[in-house]
């Protein structure tokens, strides 16, 4: 057996294998005769026909198919032992180059290969966020309208008060089998505000000074860039019933209201509360985006060969993610292809840049997973199940059960050793130029997690 | 009008036909029921150009059998000649090899 082996591009290896013929023939009259035991030949007894009848029968390309099927894979398996090449996935046979001598060519994957250049050198300017007092206004604003005190009142609708009405709305002149109804309900609360925008904008003004009891008909033709597009420039007649008025009397900020709201001491506690939390939400979400850039920067730097069919199973995972979100609203991946209009091998080829993508991350957090010398040990794997479960409203129940199967006890394990690798990557960007292993600060700051998980 | 293209209707091709035409040379024909072993003789001499050392005849009689579902159904297998040539040592009937 002759084997070349010739490195191509992206990890991959490109076996050439002579085989003898011998084989080959040998290989050729076993498939023959099991061909002949599926499907009978009449006069002869199944797998007693000669080689050369199967031959006229079957014709000698189907013999040969059938021959390569098993031929190609010990031949595959002997190659990987004499060229002692370590194959990252199964390889694949490529082509038949000739048929005599019967000359195969196989492409092997081989383990990707992740040169993250100086990522240690990298640093990325950090904005830590801030909290404006418009922002932290709004939210106060928010919040204080939401503590409104509504009561029933015996008085025309006034702005700021709200209406309990029955509408339905129907278009002047609907189209041939279009519904003409715009909407219908019944007994729904409406609030009466200068931007209140349903079921349009301006309807407030138009309530204004209707008394429970009365009916209004309104006509509206709706604008242009009205949300729904089929009721662009059309025009609509709404009938209106007033049911009910409620004035709704929002209170002034005091030391009483803030205490009311929640446990806070005073007005001021409330505010800082507040600012805090709205501090703590923009933190991360700056933290979210910032290692994002991070990552960005160091993909940009490093080099990440891998082979093709890495990127075709991504791409294959996330076809099943969409197959699971479609099954959510009851359709098959079919119905979405027609919904489209596209085919497979469109939707395919749009899903394989994002597959790519997720493939270099993953390839690069684990190459830093392990330049870093970075460790998850049982313990904290444990840790994790236990609180991913806790956050699913289900301690120790069904879902515990689930998670800590040992495989998915492995997916866990590599998720943390990513999230460590992004918090290493991301001190390195921030110039604290950590050490390499598992240092102690990282398990303190594991230990302090627990902790206000715990409370 | 028999004639040498009307003697050999088909060649036979069975494991047992096929045994005979790897290990003693024979081949064996389903022939026309008129023909006699001169008539085989020269038809396959001439068609196939071999020499033909010797021709056994064997007529094959009518098989005739009833459906099971249906007593009166009387199926008929006709009834055919059969003819085992032996050829002279190295010659060949390449109808009967298929493909090499």
């Amino acid at each position: 057996m002759k084997i070349d082996t010739e490195n191509i591009e992206d990890r991959q290896v490109q076996l050439t294998i002579e085989v003898p013929d011998d084989r080959y023939k040998a290989a050729m009259r076993s498939a023959a005769r099991r061909m002949s035991k599926r499907d009978k030949i009449p006069g002869f007894r199944p797998g007693k026909v000669p080689f050369n009848v199967a031959v006229g029968r079957f014709g000698e390309d189907a013999i040969f198919d059938e021959a390569i099927d098993t031929l190609g894979q010990d031949v595959y398996k002997q190659a990987l032992e004499d060229s002692e090449l370590e194959p990252f996935a199964p390889g694949a046979l490529n082509e038949v180059v000739s048929r005599t001598p019967l000359v195969l060519r196989y492409v092997v994957p081989l383990s990707p290969e992740v040169d993250l250049a100086d990522y240690r050198k990298l640093r990325v300017k950090f904005d830590p966020p801030e909290v404006s007092d418009e922002a932290l206004d709004a939210m106060m604003e928010d919040l204080r309208q939401r503590q409104a005190l509504i009561e029933p009142a015996e008085r025309p609708v006034q702005m700021s008060d709200v209406a309990v009405i029955d509408i339905e709305g129907n278009l002047d002149e609907p189209e041939e089998d279009e519904s003409a109804r715009v909407i219908k309900e019944s007994g729904i609360s409406l609030l009466i505000e200068a931007d209140t925008d349903w079921p349009y904008p301006g309807v407030a003004d138009e309530l204004i000074g209707i008394e429970a009891g009365q009916s209004r008909t309104l006509t509206h033709t709706f604008r242009e860039d009205y949300p729904a597009e089929e009721l662009r420039g059309r025009r609509a007649t709404f009938e209106v019933t007033c049911l009910e008025v409620k004035s709704r009397l929002v209170p002034e900020w005091s030391d009483d209201l803030a205490r009311g709201i929640g446990e806070y001491d005073d007005l001021l506690d409330l505010r800082i509360k507040a600012r805090e939390g709205l501090a703590e939400s923009a933190e991360r979400e700056a933290g979210a985006e910032y290692a994002d850039e991070v990552l960005e920067k160091v993909g940009e730097s490093a080099t990440v060969t891998y082979p093709p069919m890495l990127a075709d199973q991504e791409v294959d995972d996330l076809l099943h993610d969409l197959v699971h979100q479609l099954e959510a609203r009851k359709l098959t991946l079919e119905d979405y292809f027609k919904a489209e209009n596209k085919t497979q091998a469109e939707v395919r080829d749009e899903l394989r840049p994002r597959a790519e993508e997720r493939v270099k991350r993953a390839l690069i957090l684990g190459k830093v997973v392990e330049e870093e010398q970075l460790e998850v040990d049982e313990e904290e794997v444990s840790r994790q199940v236990r609180r991913l479960a806790s956050n699913m409203q289900d301690p120790e129940g069904k879902i515990f059960k689930a998670l800590n199967t040992p495989r998915s006890r492995r997916r866990v394990e590599n998720d943390l050793l990513f999230e460590k690798a992004i918090d290493r990557l991301i001190s390195i960007a921030k110039g604290e130029n950590p050490d390499k292993g598992n240092p102690e600060p990282d398990e303190e700051a594991v230990e302090s997690d627990s902790d206000s998980d715990g409370t | 009008m028999t004639h040498i293209y009307n003697i050999l209707v088909r060649p036979i091709v069975t494991e047992k036909s096929a045994y005979q035409t790897s290990s003693l040379g024979q081949y064996v024909f389903e022939v026309a029921v008129k023909a006699t072993k001169a008539q085989i003789r020269e038809a396959v001499e001439v068609l196939f150009d071999v020499t033909v050392l010797r021709v056994n005849v064997v007529n094959i009689p009518a098989k005739r059998s009833r459906r099971l579902r249906n007593r009166r159904l009387l199926i008929r297998k006709a009834g055919y000649k059969k003819a085992v040539v032996t050829l002279a040592p190295g010659n060949t009937i390449d109808v009967f090899e298929g493909v090499q």
